[in-house]
């Protein structure tokens, strides 16, 4: 779980664009969330998920 | 209390919680052991959290689209919603809403084509509808593409004894359910007209308020 | 390298990474976007132009959609009169120029068949054989029998040939069958022919009565009006008068079926019930009405003393409606806050029928039902250029343009003066109209005809008696099609083309000129009627007469030409033709709107100002009321013809179907059937689909029943479109004695079962 260092960040400009769309759930909002907060999340997701397997896999190897 | 607002309140608590959740990794780096409760936070807040803010957020995208203040968002749409809310008004749109003929989703009633093909081909049209306004790659009036779907008319209207009951109807059969000749023929617009949808039109000042 | 990683927390390759997520996820967004645009269905046309229906006097207002030069979708004009709304058969106009059967050459008739021939060959002949007829018989053993769908400057052009030419006033035209009675009923009353009102009223009525007029089946767009004004207003109320119980009737708010015949007895009824209640407008019928027993001026006490004798109680069993109906009629349609008056062939088609269009306009007159919006009489119009295009130009045998009359010299002076003709040239006889015309072929008066876009082999009433006429005189026939009941006697078929294949005016009923342009070429050797008139005129050596050889000349000297009168549209030219949705004419000038209210001050440009309303086609500027006794019709039924048959329409079809007979998804309607009363069908022992043979005294013929309670006992209706039938074979060729048009909606017949 070492090393997240963007992930945070982009979940936090991904939640904040999806609260943004929640709200107000407007085409510029949609494109917004669409195509920029789901990438983040999927990103911010997947990033954690990689370093978290990558932590126990190496602490286990340890 | 609606879904709108159920979703407005979950949407807010998901994504605060994920905020301030992932606020604690942001500003403080974690070592690679890292405590079990630790761990658990950063669950939530790198996957919990965003699959839940994905998936109501997502609600608006395929759900609410589908509901007229989903087309009213966008003020191109304003004269077609203004017009089928218009008590005097004598639109196909109108009079279907106005007598609730379509109990709700008024315009995705006549504008999504049947079965899970046609709500596919709904979010194509929806998702090509976004990407010109977003990006002011229209005109107006705005033009209808291709050729509307009389489907959309005849899953309704047809094999009911006021439709089978007209002659031209059963004699017409065919083209209608090609499409190839359209029910607004005889039956008027559905819609504003092009004309009065023209920016300096007489109609347009009217047609282009803010629906209420 | 770690402690700078460490220090900024955010390593380039990491935001690099993230930069490009979010960048492949636009692109995908728009390759996605470039697909859905890719993957919309194409419309049904590429180009869209601006054109008129071919078909019916309600004149909508079409979008033709083309693709590749060919017309792919038809489209109502949703800036149009008609707001976008047209018919099943105007819908069809995509199929009409591809139409199969379309004759393509010119054909003489040589040894009893239709053999190809040349232009050269064809008009030479006809040229030929009508110096001929002249030389020998003078130029009235020639004669014209033109069309409502004509373009204007087609029938204007073979007016000026004919007539300033050839110097005969035998020129005539289907219009003869269909309108006449309302052009002279309107002229009677206001000096000058022509509705006075508009479509639009129907927006602003509150009472709607439609009599003689199945306008639902007939000039469908103008029924949807009326609908849409009762979804506006509740409170609107629709009576029908029909003898049917037809579409219309059925979606009315009161039907009320008189005995075939009898109607004027209803009007005169209604008028005495307004007299006798006061529901009158005193002070309009002072200020703009004159009272008239056909010869003398009366007063209005005698116009109340002749009703005397058309009391409710005194009618209702001849009329077959109730005293109090007619009172409640008489109530709705004088103390309405605006009532409109919708007819058409119930009404002119009939020997009383200009009678019963002067006592229409009457109701209207001495109730003040008229002048202001939602209140006119207006008679509705059958062809999509009767009123434009014949009624205008003056193309019937005892007219002359712009409303002038043959027999008043100083009209024929005005004309010969407008076409620059020497004083003199103009005959001083009217005329054959086209009962009499037929007739005169059948007798040998009249030796060789032109006749253009209509088909009177199968809508003459008396039909063998006239196609034996057709027979015998050289009959020339422009057509678009080689097999129609009256190309079969043509001694020359001419190709003519249609619609959007030439360039010209339709003027449809509410007084709106509407252009239609050239969008395609005809097919084969096929040639407007106007080039085929401008042929036949240098051919017989009048090519300095015709000096306007295009459509927009035409068009141009006609409308100057109509400068010189009320019907004055100088202000219509070709290019605001080509802008507007149409212009209602009066439109003297190019800056003048057009006029929605004839006699309205403000709306029409001949009131004089500060009259409000303005009768100004009579000199004393008044309206006239006539005093118009009820004649029962000639054919009446008796035992051995107990049964009124009367003819009409369906909605898909058009007249002899020799268009709509030819588009695949109309074809299919079966039009050979009578349709009887149950009762009337029980008491012959007749079920549906039986063979029956209808016999009257104009002829016998054999067809389908078909058993419906829309008929009343002892009336019969059957359609005229189809050629197999040919009901005209049976129907009387009685005319109405003023406008000489024919009782196609009342023979005596008998139907009886035919056994197999």
């Amino acid at each position: 779980m070492s090393d997240l260092r963007w992930e945070p960040w982009a979940a936090i400009i991904a939640f904040l664009i999806a609260w943004g769309y929640t709200l107000s759930p407007g085409p510029y909002w949609m494109v917004a969330f669409t195509f920029v907060a789901q990438p983040l999340f999927l990103m911010a997701m997947a990033g954690f998920i990689i370093k978290e397997r990558r932590d126990l896999s190496g602490r286990r190897s340890s | 209390m609606d879904t709108f607002d159920l979703v407005r309140i979950a949407g807010t608590l998901i994504c605060l919680t994920g905020i301030v959740l992932c606020w604690r990794f942001a500003r403080t780096r974690v070592g690679a052991v890292a405590a079990p409760r630790l761990k658990a936070v950063a669950l939530a807040g790198f996957v919990a959290a965003p699959l839940g803010a994905l998936a109501v957020a997502n609600y608006h995208t395929f759900e609410g689209t589908h509901a007229v203040d989903g087309c009213a968002r966008c003020h191109v749409m304003w004269p077609m919603v203004n017009d089928l809310k218009d008590p005097a008004s004598d639109s196909l749109a109108a009079r279907h809403y106005r007598q609730a003929w379509i109990s709700t989703n008024e315009c995705y009633g006549c504008h999504a084509d049947y079965g899970w093909r046609g709500s596919l081909k709904a979010k194509m049209d929806g998702f090509r509808h976004l990407s010109r306004y977003t990006t002011g790659t229209y005109q107006e009036p705005i033009v209808f593409r291709g050729h509307f779907n009389n489907g959309n008319c005849l899953k309704c209207h047809a094999g009911t004894p006021p439709f089978e009951q007209v002659s031209s109807h059963r004699l017409a059969a065919r083209v209608l359910s090609e499409s190839a000749m359209s029910c607004l023929n005889c039956h008027g617009d559905a819609h504003p007209t092009r004309a009065q949808r023209t920016p300096g039109s007489s109609a347009y000042a009217h047609l282009m308020e803010k629906p209420r | 390298m770690a402690d700078a990683d460490e220090r900024s927390g955010w390593p380039r390759r990491d935001l690099l990474r993230l930069l490009g997520g979010v960048a492949a996820a636009n692109g995908l967004g728009a390759a996605g976007w470039g697909a859905v645009e890719w993957l919309v269905p194409p419309a049904n046309a590429d180009t869209w132009h601006k054109s008129v229906c071919r078909f019916c006097g309600t004149g909508c207002g079409v979008m033709v959609g083309m693709r590749n030069g060919r017309v792919t979708d038809v489209r109502g004009d949703d800036q149009a009169h008609n707001a976008g709304v047209i018919c099943i058969k105007g819908s069809m106009l995509r199929d009409l120029p591809s139409i199969a059967g379309r004759l393509l050459t010119p054909k003489i008739r040589q040894s009893g068949r239709l053999v190809d021939a040349t232009w050269d060959e064809a008009m030479s002949l006809v040229a030929r054989r009508f110096r001929e007829v002249i030389a020998a018989s003078g130029p009235d053993a020639v004669a014209f029998y033109g069309s409502g769908q004509l373009f204007t400057e087609e029938s204007y052009t073979a007016n000026k040939l004919f007539r300033a030419g050839i110097r005969t006033n035998n020129v005539d035209g289907n219009p003869r069958l269909c309108m006449a009675a309302a052009a002279v009923g309107y002229t009677q009353v206001f000096g000058k022919d022509e509705p006075s009102g508009s479509y639009e009223d129907i927006d602003h009525a509150d009472c709607i009565f439609i009599i003689g007029s199945n306008l639902f089946e007939c000039h469908p767009p103008l029924w949807e009006r009326v609908e849409r004004r009762r979804r506006a207003a509740s409170h609107v109320r629709v009576i029908v008068v029909d003898p049917r119980r037809t579409p219309t009737a059925e979606r009315a708010d009161e039907h009320i079926a008189p005995v075939p015949g009898t109607d004027l007895l209803l009007l005169n009824a209604m008028a005495q019930v307004m007299c006798e209640t006061g529901s009158i407008d005193a002070a309009f019928i002072e200020r703009h009405v004159r009272f008239s027993d056909g010869t003398d001026t009366v007063d209005f006490q005698a116009f109340k003393a002749f009703l005397d004798r058309y009391r409710p109680e005194a009618v209702e069993a001849t009329l077959g409606v109730s005293a109090s109906v007619i009172r409640q009629t008489a109530f709705h349609f004088a103390r309405s806050a605006a009532t409109v008056s919708l007819w058409t062939m119930g009404v002119n088609h009939r020997t009383q029928g200009v009678f019963l269009n002067n006592m229409l306009c009457g109701l209207h007159l001495i109730t003040g039902q008229i002048g202001r919006p939602g209140a006119t009489p207006f008679s509705v119009t059958g062809q999509p250029n009767a009123c434009g295009g014949v009624r205008d130009t003056g193309a019937l045998a005892h007219a002359l343009p712009n409303g002038r009359l043959v027999a008043k010299p100083q009209h024929r002076r005005e004309v010969e003066d407008l076409w620059g003709v020497p004083p003199g040239t103009l005959s001083a006889t009217p005329g054959f109209d086209a009962v009499d015309m037929f007739g005169a072929m059948a007798d040998g008066r009249v030796q060789a005809a032109l006749v253009m876009c209509t088909n009177p082999g199968q809508s003459m009433p008396n039909a063998d008696k006239y196609r034996a006429g057709m027979e015998r005189c050289f009959l020339v026939v422009a057509e678009i099609c080689p097999d129609s009941e009256t190309a079969r006697y043509a001694d020359v078929l001419l190709p003519a083309s249609m619609w959007i294949e030439k360039e010209g005016v339709f003027g449809q009923g509410e007084r709106r000129y509407q252009l239609i342009e050239k969008l395609l070429d005809p097919p084969g050797q096929a040639r407007s009627d106007l080039q085929i008139l401008v042929d036949l005129a240098d051919r017989l050596g009048h090519g300095a007469l015709i000096r306007a050889r295009t459509p927009e000349a035409v068009w141009d000297e006609w409308r100057e030409m109509s400068a010189s009168s009320r019907y004055n549209f100088k202000g219509m030219t070709y290019a605001r033709l080509k802008a507007e949705r149409g212009l209602q004419w009066p439109c003297p000038t190019e800056s003048h709107p057009g006029t929605v209210r004839r006699y309205v001050e403000g709306d029409d440009p001949f009131v004089t100002k500060g009259r409000g309303i303005e009768f100004y086609g009579h000199p004393d500027k008044r309206a006239v009321v006539f005093l118009r006794p009820y004649v029962p019709a000639p054919e009446q039924r008796s035992p051995e013809a107990p049964i009124y048959l009367t003819t009409g329409r369906v909605i898909e079809l058009w007249h002899t179907n020799t268009m709509t007979g030819r588009v695949n998804d109309l074809r299919r309607v079966d039009t050979r059937f009578v349709e009887l009363n149950d009762v009337d069908a029980a008491e012959r022992g007749i079920v549906t689909g039986d063979k029956v043979e209808v016999a009257s005294a104009y002829g016998v013929l054999r067809t389908s029943a078909r058993v419906s309670a829309s008929v009343k006992p002892g009336v019969a209706f059957a359609p005229f479109h189809s050629a197999q039938l040919l009901i005209n074979r049976t129907v009387t060729d009685h005319v109405d004695p003023m406008s000489k048009e024919p009782e196609y909606k009342l023979t005596a017949v008998a139907i009886r079962k035919v056994r197999a």
